[in-house]
């Protein structure tokens, strides 16, 4: 037993010095390259590296796989900046899980010393995120997280989309002018994103002069939503306001349909995802409602015009909001890159400052979704209107263009 | 509150319930055999409900129309029986190199929740590259959804199938375990693992096939789940599976009559929490699991609570 213990240890130790000794070498050759590539360079183009956070799987994975094709067309024309830099974007997945968020924001920053992050997609992540991006000053525009939350408090996480207080004004205002003057909401509880549109078409309705009747919640994951069908039977309200995710949203109406409830039903941006809807929901789909960003049909800037060509010639389908808010959010921070890009901002870290600053400052610029103007305080855009679609026989219909 | 809204819930609860018994019942025999909490269970379930969503595909050449009876039970028959494999394969790649070593039954556990992610990580994968998107609507013949009418009750053909269904499974569990060589052996093994070992019984095999048993009740609990709520995502099995876990120690874990009550109970519970008082709705999953407090303050062991040292199952 000693002596096996002893060899043991024996080859341990050999073992340990031998790799330490193959570390020496290597820091050696490593701070040689290192030297050489620093020298090279400066003379050389620089690559300037923007993290895509997006939930390319979990729930809301078509999100995100939309989002990420708007990115992909427009960062194949938007690739390189005036002085001959190229932007390089380094895709991760945020799973819609808030640990996976966290993790790979802080991959993205510390490992990948990426300049900006676009994303994440969904408000709870947002706000996961929302310390790490003040504590490594790394600017972050999310292209679709709605929730106000996001974006107060901090300097470097902005948003390129309206935010919940208008999108829930805007489903108040459109029942309200439909005499739909009593109403449900029913909500997801685990959400922020729900949570925080629902208090905003609440008071937007009230105010407004509609009658609440009841606020269900349900809790994400569910799917036997029988109890709160039953319950909006009881009260049979002409109006029913639903600011969920599709997954949910496609089981409920199933079952509110099925219970013989006809109201007409209205959600959030968080519900739009026809497809998923009709896949789910099957006939029950037809006559549902949402608020969303931006519609293909109604191009309202030259830039998106030629978007939505170069969209149809490479994916063979009309772009959804996702794809065209996701490239919004990319051309907020290419045109940050681009000002900032000087030999003044040689380092990351300022790279990082100034690209914050100029995204905080983005003035009418011309985007897929119309003109970008950046509130500095309050980091979101001003002025950013919003459509109301509808489903009519499995297909999206444009309904209204509601400005602030 | 009349007697046609009580029987309805009644009814329900029959039906919600007897879907978590069959998962609950792959709970108990892993359990009662290996001492072990086979957390990857509710992701069998899940595994079982997309190879049956999958099988049909392919048979229907993923058109899903006119789905015959035919069709849909060969379906869930591969369904089965891939799902039985697969849990033989979590059982001969992730636990039996443990068990063999000795590990403590923590690192087994812990194995568990690794294959877990793994099942839910790889159909995610599956679904989202080959399918078309995490969440996939479930298609069956048209006949599971007829609705019966009786007086005011209206009771769709899936909640009469589902415990009928049930409680036949556990009819003949119980044959099995006590009428059959392999159950007295699955039985003996839960009493003594080296002895039966001594013995000259193949404890390997029998091992697997409560292995085998309990993935494929599991697959037939998670096609019922997949008719009642036709939507399927590669994360169903999580939630289903924790309150399937709960609905197996209520009754007792190690007894598979305990499995069956206490997915009934869970699922009345469930069922009559938003029935009566429907401003609660929203918390019905909470109520589970108070329930599962509750029962185990009063006996720990479960409802048919389970001494191990003098009896199995």
């Amino acid at each position: 037993m000693k002596k096996k213990f002893l060899k043991a240890s024996l080859i341990i130790v050999a073992g340990a010095l031998f790799i330490t000794g193959c570390n020496k070498k290597e820091q050696k050759t490593k701070q040689v390259t290192q030297k050489q590539e620093t020298q090279t360079k400066s003379t050389k183009t620089k690559i300037i590296k923007i993290g895509v956070l997006q939930p390319l799987t979990g729930p809301i994975a078509s999100f995100g796989q939309k989002t990420l094709d708007g990115i992909n067309l427009i960062h194949s024309k938007y690739s390189k900046l005036p002085n001959g830099d190229k932007i390089k974007l380094i895709i991760t997945d945020d799973q819609f899980d808030k640990i996976q968020t966290v993790n790979g924001y802080k991959r993205l920053v510390s490992d990948d010393n990426v300049a900006a992050v676009e994303g994440p997609l969904a408000s709870s992540m947002s706000l996961a995120i929302k310390r790490f991006a003040d504590n490594s000053k790394t600017p972050t525009v999310t292209q679709i997280a709605t929730n106000p939350r996001v974006t107060i408090g901090t300097k470097y996480v902005s948003r390129t989309c309206f935010t919940d207080p208008f999108q829930g004004k805007v489903a108040a205002t459109y029942a309200l002018e439909h005499h739909l003057n009593n109403a449900v909401v029913v909500f997801d509880m685990k959400q922020d994103y729900s949570v925080g549109l629902a208090k905003a078409f609440e008071k937007a309705y009230k105010k407004g002069g509609g009658k609440l009747l009841k606020v269900l919640f349900i809790n994400t994951g569910d799917k036997d939503f029988n109890a709160q069908v039953a319950q909006i039977k009881r009260v049979n309200p002409k109006f029913i306001y639903t600011p969920i995710y599709a997954p949910e949203e496609g089981l409920f109406l199933r079952q509110l349909r099925a219970a013989g409830v006809k109201a007409p039903v209205m959600g959030g941006d968080g519900i739009a995802d026809p497809g998923l809807l009709k896949k789910l929901a099957g006939n029950a789909a037809n006559g549902v409602m949402y608020t969303d960003h931006f519609d293909a049909l109604k191009a309202p800037t030259p830039l998106s015009a030629q978007f939505i060509k170069d969209f149809k010639a490479k994916y063979n389908r009309q772009p959804s909001a996702f794809a065209a808010t996701g490239a919004d959010a990319y051309l907020v921070i290419y045109n940050a890159a681009k000002e900032c890009d000087t030999p003044a901002n040689k380092s990351l870290s300022s790279l990082k400052q100034c690209m914050a600053k100029a995204i905080r400052h983005t003035k009418h610029l011309e985007a897929v979704t119309g003109y970008l103007t950046i509130n500095p305080k309050t980091g979101t855009p001003i002025n950013k209107p919003a459509v109301i679609e509808k489903i009519v026989d499995g297909k999206t219909k444009f309904v209204e263009l509601i400005k602030p | 509150m009349n007697t046609a809204f009580i029987l309805q819930q009644i009814i329900n609860g029959f039906s919600l319930g007897s879907m978590y018994a069959l998962i609950a019942i792959g709970y108990t025999l892993v359990y009662g055999v290996l001492r072990l909490i086979n957390f990857a269970h509710g992701d069998i379930m899940m595994v079982g409900t997309f190879l049956t969503f999958i099988s049909l595909g392919i048979l229907t050449g993923w058109k899903f129309e006119h789905i015959s009876m035919a069709i849909f039970f060969t379906a869930v028959g591969i369904s089965i029986i891939l799902t039985a494999g697969v849990g033989i394969l979590t059982h001969v790649i992730a636990y039996k190199p443990l068990l063999d070593k000795g590990a403590p039954k923590i690192s087994i556990l812990i194995t568990a929740i690794g294959i877990s992610f793994f099942l839910e990580s790889l159909f995610n994968v599956i679904a989202n590259q080959y399918l078309g998107g995490t969440y996939q609507a479930f298609y069956f013949p048209k006949f599971f959804s007829h609705i019966i009418h009786i007086g005011s009750l209206t009771i769709p053909v899936l909640t009469i199938i589902t415990p009928i269904l049930t409680i036949l499974i556990l009819l003949g569990l119980l044959f099995i375990l006590y009428k059959t060589k392999i159950g007295i052996a699955i039985r003996a093994l839960a009493f003594d693992i080296y002895t039966v070992q001594l013995m000259g019984a193949n404890s390997n095999f029998i091992i697997g096939f409560v292995f085998a048993l309990g993935s494929a009740l599991a697959a037939i609990g998670g096609v019922s789940f997949a008719m009642a709520y036709p939507s399927i995502d590669p994360y169903m099995g999580m939630l289903i599976g924790l309150k399937a876990f709960a609905a197996a120690v209520v009754g007792g874990i190690g007894s598979v009559t305990g499995a069956v009550i206490g997915g009934f109970i869970l699922g009345f519970v469930e069922v009559a929490i938003p029935g009566f008082l429907p401003e609660l709705g929203g918390w019905k999953d909470a109520f589970a699991f108070i329930l599962l407090i509750f029962v185990l303050l009063f006996k720990p062991t479960g409802i048919m609570g389970i001494n191990f040292e003098r009896q199995r199952f």
